[in-house]
């Protein structure tokens, strides 16, 4: 019912707020238009999946470091892509503790910064935690399989590349998909309600 | 004019569902919906959740049981070769009800910003007896808690 309503309130914005032309008979007093709605909200905190593209690692990495992801999943809303799969994103490392030598494991902190559809930055949230494993309390079982083998190599904390990380869009954001890039649509997004 | 039927038949229709305020920290219960295992899942899958007991805020039911979560593995180690035990655990991430995303945390969640490697918002799921692999039968109870203040329309019973 929400996304009804936020639907019809964007097909309420004018098409003239929009900045682009008006695609059916929309002139000036005309009503909005109904027909193809220019502009699609994509509320605060629609979750979107995203993977970590190369392995960050705490003892290749200061706190500040930015890394890559790309968006896994697509996000609708309405029927309509918004942020297509393959999209970059990008996080920071707030925090990185190399492993000690005595076996104390390596842990990081990192949180999520934006999705960069186009020239837009679709600003995110989402903070990830990482540790390594401690050396000297476990024998590591080697996990089975592909990239995820990898992982108990060292102590090191780590994000694996192709691990998912779940962020969540930090503010209403009016996106105008009509033209050749994704921009922000000029009119505000419409109040929650 | 037909856009101005139906935006009147849209505010007719949340008014019958007026906004309830949900604040952040509000404990919600959750179960898994299906089996887990450190076996089988690795850290970032993605965990089927439940709403288990139904939202009443005010009086007014505003999550009814039954609604979709989700949450993720935010850690999971297989057993160790020397009966060390299995660990996973799970993050509550997000209830979706009325199409509407409502952003989750774990019971033990924390405001504040987390010094390196804090878990935030988690709940550990270990086995019983040591040196299992964790083994999270779905239905297995987890409490987590809004994030932030949510409006959410009443849900009529």
């Amino acid at each position: 019912m929400i996304r009804m309503t936020l639907a019809a309130a964007l097909l309420a914005l004018p098409t003239a707020a929009l900045g682009q032309p008006a695609t059916a008979a929309a002139t000036d007093q005309s009503p909005p238009n109904l027909a193809q709605p220019a502009a699609v909200l994509l509320p605060r905190d629609t979750p979107i999946e995203l993977m970590a593209v190369a392995e960050v690692r705490t003892d290749r990495v200061v706190p500040g470091a930015r890394f890559r992801l790309r968006v896994h999943k697509p996000v609708m809303i309405d029927g309509r892509v918004v942020v297509p799969a393959g999209t970059p994103a990008f996080g920071r490392v707030i925090a990185a503790e190399k492993a000690g030598n005595v076996g104390k494991s390596g842990q990081m902190t990192a949180e999520l910064l934006h999705v960069a559809l186009g020239d837009l930055e679709i600003p995110i949230e989402g903070e990830h935690s990482a540790r390594g494993r401690g050396s000297g309390s476990v024998a590591v079982a080697m996990l089975a399989g592909g990239l995820m083998g990898l992982f108990h190599r060292g102590n090191n904390a780590k994000i694996k590349a192709g691990e998912l990380i779940t962020g969540f869009v930090a503010e209403d954001m009016a996106l105008d998909l009509t033209g050749p890039t994704p921009r922000r649509a000029a009119a505000p997004a419409p109040e929650r309600p | 004019m037909a856009g101005v039927a139906a935006l009147m038949a849209l505010a007719a229709t949340a008014d019958a569902g007026a906004p309830v305020t949900v604040p952040a920290g509000t404990p919600i219960q959750l179960e898994t919906r299906l089996p887990l295992s450190s076996k089988t899942h690795v850290k970032g899958d993605k965990v089927l959740l439940r709403v288990s007991a139904d939202l009443v805020v005010g009086g007014r039911l505003v999550i009814p049981a039954g609604t979709e979560a989700v949450g993720d593995v935010s850690d999971a180690q297989e057993r160790g070769g020397f009966g060390t035990s299995g660990r996973l655990v799970v993050r509550p991430l997000y209830l979706v009800v009325g199409g509407r995303h409502v952003r989750l945390a774990g019971h033990t969640a924390e405001r504040a910003r987390p010094g390196a490697g804090t878990a935030i918002g988690v709940v550990v799921l270990t086995p019983l007896i040591s040196g299992r692999s964790a083994q999270i039968a779905a239905g297995t109870p987890i409490e987590a808690t809004t994030l932030r203040d949510v409006v959410l329309p009443a849900v009529e019973p």
